[in-house]
């Protein structure tokens, strides 16, 4: 805009133009498959019950449903739940890995990042099964266990919460370890020779200079896999039983078993709104640690 | 092929095209339905011969994953339907005619109306059930040795952790008039005892949501029972080494009921309805009960005691086949489903 009301004096704005120009066919995408998509969601959850979005009375009423009803509090919580224990665990298992990768001097390296996040080239729904087969309750480990004779019933790993958590930790885990992996780049060896020339021990040099020089690394894991667990669908499903209602979940039955779309888009709304918060207080806690 | 040769064929081809073009008749109607082996026979035993007996009348059949995904498409083309006639659940049937998507048929037009039941007209003749599909269940005939005959063996403490119950879908819908029905109760004033009934069987339940589906866990021996649809296993009963057996209980069961529409505003309505005739004919919904196993709706089909037996199970079991209210139970479809999940999935 300026460099039109500016030409000849402002060869910077017309930079600008250009550099707008270049946005034009990226924006037009996301606004075509994203921001449009966004706010016919937003209307349908504002639409009273039947199915069409457009053309009937806004309404508040779907959200008034989700918010005054115990379960759907039980189902966010629950939520919330899975998306903090799998974030924790995630990095807590991925945080000696990524470290290790960071530091190692080997030439196997390279070999060995691609490794680590190499599960991500396997669909997440091809790994739950992959969970499936080793948890089911004639699954390799319960057959294991039983031919051992160690255990008289098989043990329900399966087809429950625990069930989900542990294939969610681990389908997550390249992610918490791609992002720490990427945040570690500000720790300086030299740092480390320096507190250990000054006498502190390896727990100590540790504590007091690898952790918090990684924190930033590791929040940006933890929020990366929180984000991805709780709005996380395939999993929860195949390997919940039926038995682990998430948002993800209830969002998908709204839609297409009972067909109350207004309200599977309010629900959806709702997770939308947790997301965001959980951003905004990432940058607060990030801005904390940094500032 | 020599030169002379695709000469000739090209100009075959040509003639041909033309030939159809002069025509000029040749309707297509486009049908979307069920996926799977239901699209397979529906192809083979109804729209074959349909086509056969009206070569003017082309019917192109679209698969849908499900009925929800079928409302969605039809919902999104509303005001310009490449779809003419739908097959979908009827609980989906009725949530569309709330929208208007399915227009009337006429008695008049579509003779074969008369000879359905009452019960199967639903909506001012805008959906037609056409087929029932049973709920029964399903066992795994290695493991299984003794199988069930009875819906309360569910509750047997032998099958704990070995039965696989999707319930809070149509599933669970059709069960609960069943099991309330066993408790001398009317669906229409209570759910309660069936809800009863459903926990009493809780604990057996290994899974509520079984993946890939409630076949593959018996046919794969993760389970010892599904409750089930009875076309489907029937169908890999036959073709995959009969591991999978179906035990229809004796105190009757209620069919997952598919409907035939006509969409609104189809600009091929008339062809449509020609093949909805036929859809709905004796002779159509005889062949497709005695190939695929689901139940016609016909009053005039006549099964043999053999096919009878493997839709509907013993005779006992025949004479106790229900159906239901069914545009009574689409206005508490969502409130069932809710109740199964708060008061018997959440609770076990």
């Amino acid at each position: 805009m300026s460099a039109t009301a500016y030409p000849a004096e402002c060869p910077a704005g017309r930079n600008r133009l250009i550099v707008l120009m270049l946005l034009v066919p990226g924006l037009l995408a996301l606004l075509c498959t994203f921001l449009l998509p966004m706010a016919w969601l937003a209307r349908a959850s504002l639409s009273a019950g039947g199915m069409t979005a457009f053309g009937s009375e806004l309404t508040l009423a779907n959200y008034r449903a989700a918010l005054t009803d115990p379960f759907y509090w039980q189902v966010g919580l629950n939520t919330l739940w899975l998306g903090v224990t799998v974030s924790v665990f995630a990095v807590l298992l991925g945080y000696p890995i990524a470290l290790f990768l960071a530091r190692t001097q080997s030439r196997w390296r390279g070999v060995l990042t691609a490794l680590a996040v190499a599960p991500l080239l396997t669909s997440a729904v091809v790994r739950t099964y992959g969970w499936m087969v080793l948890l089911g309750d004639r699954g390799v480990i319960n057959s294991t266990l039983a031919a051992l004779s160690l255990t008289d019933a098989p043990i329900r790993l399966s087809n429950n919460s625990l069930g989900a958590n542990i294939a969610l930790i681990e389908i997550l885990m390249p992610y918490a370890i791609l992002a720490m992996l990427a945040g570690f780049g500000r720790l300086n060896p030299a740092l480390e020779e320096a507190a250990a020339m000054l006498g502190a021990n390896r727990l100590r040099v540790f504590w007091r200079i690898i952790l918090p020089l990684s924190l930033p690394g590791v929040l940006t894991g933890a929020l990366l896999v929180f984000v991805l667990a709780i709005s996380s669908f395939v999993t929860p499903r195949l390997m919940g039983g039926g038995r682990v209602f998430v948002l993800g979940t209830e969002i998908y039955s709204e839609a297409t078993v009972t067909l109350n779309w207004p309200l599977a888009a309010a629900l959806a709304m709702i997770l939308l709104g947790i997301f965001s918060t959980v951003i905004v207080l990432y940058q607060r806690a990030l801005r904390g640690l940094e500032g | 092929m020599t030169l002379k040769h695709s000469i000739s064929a090209l100009s075959l081809a040509a003639a041909l095209a033309a030939a159809g073009s002069a025509g000029a008749q040749t309707a297509t109607v486009t049908v979307v339905g069920f996926s799977g082996v239901f699209a397979e026979n529906y192809q083979k035993f109804i729209i074959e011969p349909f086509e056969a007996a009206h070569p003017d009348i082309d019917i192109q059949y679209q698969q849908s994953k499900n009925s929800a995904e079928t409302l969605a498409l039809l919902t999104l083309q509303k005001s310009d339907p490449t779809v003419d006639v739908a097959l979908i659940d009827v609980s989906v049937a009725i949530k569309a005619n709330q929208e208007g998507i399915f227009a009337p048929l006429d008695p008049a037009e579509v003779p074969n109306l008369a000879k359905q039941p009452d019960w199967a007209r639903i909506d001012g003749d805008r959906s037609i059930a056409f087929s029932q599909d049973n709920l029964t269940i399903l066992y795994n005939t290695e493991t299984v040795t003794e199988p069930p005959t009875s819906w309360s063996d569910l509750a047997d403490p032998k099958y704990k952790g070995r039965i696989a119950a999707r319930m809070a879908d149509t599933r669970g819908v059709i069960l609960l008039p069943i099991l309330n029905h066993m408790a001398g109760a009317d669906y229409k004033e209570t759910i309660d005892p069936a809800l009863e009934a459903m926990n009493a069987f809780a604990p057996n339940v290994s899974t509520w949501d079984p993946a890939p589906d409630c076949y593959a866990v018996v046919q794969s021996g993760e389970v010892d029972l599904s409750i089930c649809w009875n076309g489907r296993a029937q169908y890999l009963h036959d073709t995959q080494g009969g591991i999978i057996g179906i035990a229809a209980p004796k105190e009757g069961s209620i069919g997952q009921t598919n409907t035939i529409n006509l969409v609104a505003g189809s600009t091929e309505a008339e062809a449509a309805k020609t093949f909805i005739d036929y859809a709905l004919s004796a002779e159509a919904q005889a062949t497709f009960a005695e190939q695929s196993f689901y139940g016609p709706v016909n009053t005039e089909v006549e099964l043999s005691p053999e096919t009878a037996q493997r839709i509907y199970g013993s005779p006992e079991a025949q004479a106790a086949q229900m159906t239901l209210d069914w545009p009574w139970i689409a206005t508490v479809y969502s409130q069932w489903i809710q109740r199964i999940n708060r008061e018997v999935i959440a609770q076990n």
